[in-house]
């Protein structure tokens, strides 16, 4: 079976299968970069991704692998049905993968996934996200995201007027 | 097997394992779209997190919510919301809107200026669902009689990217003056606003701190560098340079400030008409293309100081093309007279500037004894003047006499005139104004046609200005007018 070896940040090693490797988009840019640079037409390609570390880099290999027999969600594919096809693939399995982490995992796994072009992951990460946002009061997001209101003066205040004229009263 | 985890090192433990990674503004921006329609409130909460959220939360939210979708009628492109849903009138479309068949989104009209408090914040709450809906196809929006938050200016202005032309009536400025106290926001871009037009005859009494012209002052500076027509008629000074308040300092400073340093402040500005316009306004404002110029001054009890008024003029007098002035004879004279540059044998002989482009002048007409003055001093600063067109006879003092005596008495001036009909005769009579010496001098048709062609041919007017073809007079509101054409053998 023809394999790559993927490397992360802090330079763990992957052997993946290529074909599970080429689910996501920027792994098979990759490795067809380097079929065409090689002569050799059997030599093992590497990929190093200088962008994430190996537990998340784990972690994307691993959901991978579960979701291998999906179809592969276009990544041109216009949000409006990558939303929709985000609820309908999210299983089981995905709510306990996504469950033990914690935000700032989460994210991290946000921007792994967006790199690596794994529309599927990104959406449902997205999602995760999104519904930390929703219903939440302000103070609840900034929480959340561990940030701090870094308003000055009457800004804050100039927003939530601005607000007034955007919801019903 | 596919896959095989070879080797992993050890990773470095993270001090702060639960520390957030710094969010890219494009991921950010791919998180908030998930939100749905439904969650409006959610996406504005995240304009409220910090100041990156809020620019990509308004960058995305831009499109989908913040200014609407296409509304239901998104041919409405002129807007205009007055207080009071009864006393409609005039109403050209039906729009039904927030479940009211308001006639009256397009033309929400009241009569009484005191509206009542209860429907009043009905109808102002009508505003922002009216402007989600369809500010976004907006090019003009009126808004008058009713309370409006000082603050919420910048929402109102951000939901209305397309406009073209403001207008502010009558509106009764509530704010925080806490709020107040620190620096004015910014106001948003609008590449398209060309025409700024605010007016409220009560202000006063209702807006004692002059919070009115502080919001309308406001909007002035945003957007001077690309206002044409500009129409302050507040029937209010622009706030004054040295105000007891710190944050009414502020932004008249920076009017007058943009005024004297800047060249572009008023660089598009053809068309000005300002109430009472204060000393600093008129010294200190560049209008390099002002060709149309109103000012009001009347209703003052004491007489204004109007050398500033005279100065702007001739500071102008190369773009001037038609001049408006609302100010009382005996004002203009008082203040014209002592002014080097109205009089032919001054001690500043240079100052007399010519104005050459204008082809109106439009001024009270002048009592018998200031009619010289007109007719040597003023008027041959307008040699292309066309039309000269004098309204609201000024009597401060009318005299009891005949019109034999009245002409004897003036007899190498110019004549008065004082053009009637009987309808405005009699309700003239029974209002008693200032017009009551007109009215009662010459009730007589007849008697009124007599002095017209005693002044059309001893009025020396059409020497002083050989271009012009028409004298116009204008005497009440409802305008009984009468024009002087020049005669053919005047003309050559």
């Amino acid at each position: 079976m023809a394999l790559v070896r993927v490397i992360s940040s802090d330079g763990a090693a992957f052997l993946v299968s290529q074909r599970l490797a080429k689910r996501s988009g920027k792994l098979k840019t990759e490795i067809e970069t380097f079929r065409k640079s090689s002569d050799n037409s059997e030599a093992q390609p590497e990929i190093r991704i200088v962008t994430i570390r190996a537990e998340i880099l784990r972690l994307v290999l691993q959901w991978l692998q579960q979701h291998q027999n999906d179809p592969v969600l276009p990544a041109n594919q216009n949000e409006q049905d990558g939303r929709g096809d985000a609820e309908m693939g999210q299983s089981q399995w995905d709510r306990d993968f996504l469950a033990p982490m914690d935000l700032g995992i989460v994210m991290e796994l946000i921007l792994a996934a967006n790199h690596l072009e794994v529309k599927g992951l990104l959406d449902i990460t997205c999602k995760l996200v999104e519904s930390k946002i929703t219903g939440r009061t302000v103070d609840e997001i900034r929480t959340a995201f561990k940030l701090k209101s870094d308003f000055k003066g009457n800004e804050e205040e100039q927003t939530r007027l601005e607000n007034r004229w955007c919801v019903e009263n | 097997m596919e896959l095989d985890q070879v080797g992993v090192q050890t990773v470095v433990e993270d001090d702060d394992k639960t520390q957030i990674p710094f969010l890219p503004v494009e991921m950010l921006t791919e998180i908030l779209s998930y939100i749905t329609s439904d969650g409006r409130k959610d996406l504005l909460n995240c304009r409220l997190v910090n100041k990156q959220w809020k620019s990509v939360t308004d960058k995305c939210t831009e499109s989908r919510f913040v200014a609407g979708p296409i509304g239901p009628f998104p041919e409405l492109c002129k807007c205009k919301i007055q207080s009071r849903l009864q006393d409609v009138d005039n109403v050209t479309d039906i729009i039904p809107f927030n479940g009211l068949s308001v006639a009256a989104v397009y033309r929400i009209c009241k009569s009484n200026p005191r509206c009542n408090e209860e429907e009043d914040s009905r109808i102002i709450s009508l505003v922002p669902g009216l402007l989600r809906q369809v500010g976004a196809h907006l090019t003009s929006f009126a808004l008058a009689s009713l309370k409006f938050d000082f603050l919420d200016m910048p929402a109102l202005l951000n939901l209305t990217p397309l406009l073209k032309l403001l207008k502010l009536s009558n509106l009764s400025i509530t704010t925080n003056m806490t709020t107040l106290e620190l620096e004015l926001p910014a106001l948003p871009e609008l590449p398209n606003f060309v025409q700024l037009h605010f007016s409220g005859d009560y202000a006063k009494y209702l807006d004692p701190e002059g919070i009115s012209n502080l919001l309308y002052t406001w909007v002035v500076i945003s957007y001077s560098d690309q206002i044409v027509s500009l129409k302050m008629e507040t029937r209010e000074a622009m706030p004054p340079l040295s105000p007891s308040r710190d944050y009414i300092m502020t932004v008249a400073e920076r009017v007058f400030i943009i005024g004297r340093t800047s060249n572009i402040a008023f660089a598009k500005l053809d068309d000005l008409k300002i109430d009472l316009p204060s000393r600093e306004f008129l010294l200190h404002s560049i209008t390099p293309k002002l060709k149309r110029l109103t000012i009001y001054y009347l209703n003052e009890k004491s007489p204004p100081d109007i050398t500033h008024v005279a100065k702007f003029i001739d500071s102008n007098a190369n773009t001037l093309e038609k001049i408006s002035l609302d100010i009382p004879w005996d004002a203009m004279v008082g203040d014209i007279v002592s002014l080097p540059q109205f009089i032919e044998e001054s001690m500043h002989p240079t100052s007399k500037v010519i104005l050459p482009h204008v082809t109106l002048l439009n001024m009270h007409y002048p009592s018998p004894k200031d009619m010289k003055i007109l007719a040597t001093t003023i008027l041959v600063k307008f040699p292309a003047l066309c039309t000269l067109s004098l309204r609201e006879f000024n009597d401060e003092n009318p005299p009891n006499m005949t019109v034999e005596q009245y002409f004897s008495g003036v007899s190498e001036l110019s004549p008065p005139l004082w053009v009637l009909d009987e309808a405005w005769l009699e309700r003239e009579v029974l209002l008693s104004s200032f017009h009551h010496f007109v009215s009662s001098m010459f009730p007589d048709l007849t008697m009124q046609e007599a002095v017209v062609m005693k002044m059309s041919k001893e009025l020396k007017f059409w020497d002083t200005c050989k271009k012009l073809q028409r004298i116009t007079f204008t005497l009440d509101a409802p305008n009984p007018r009468f024009v002087i054409a020049r005669a053919s053998t005047a003309a050559d």
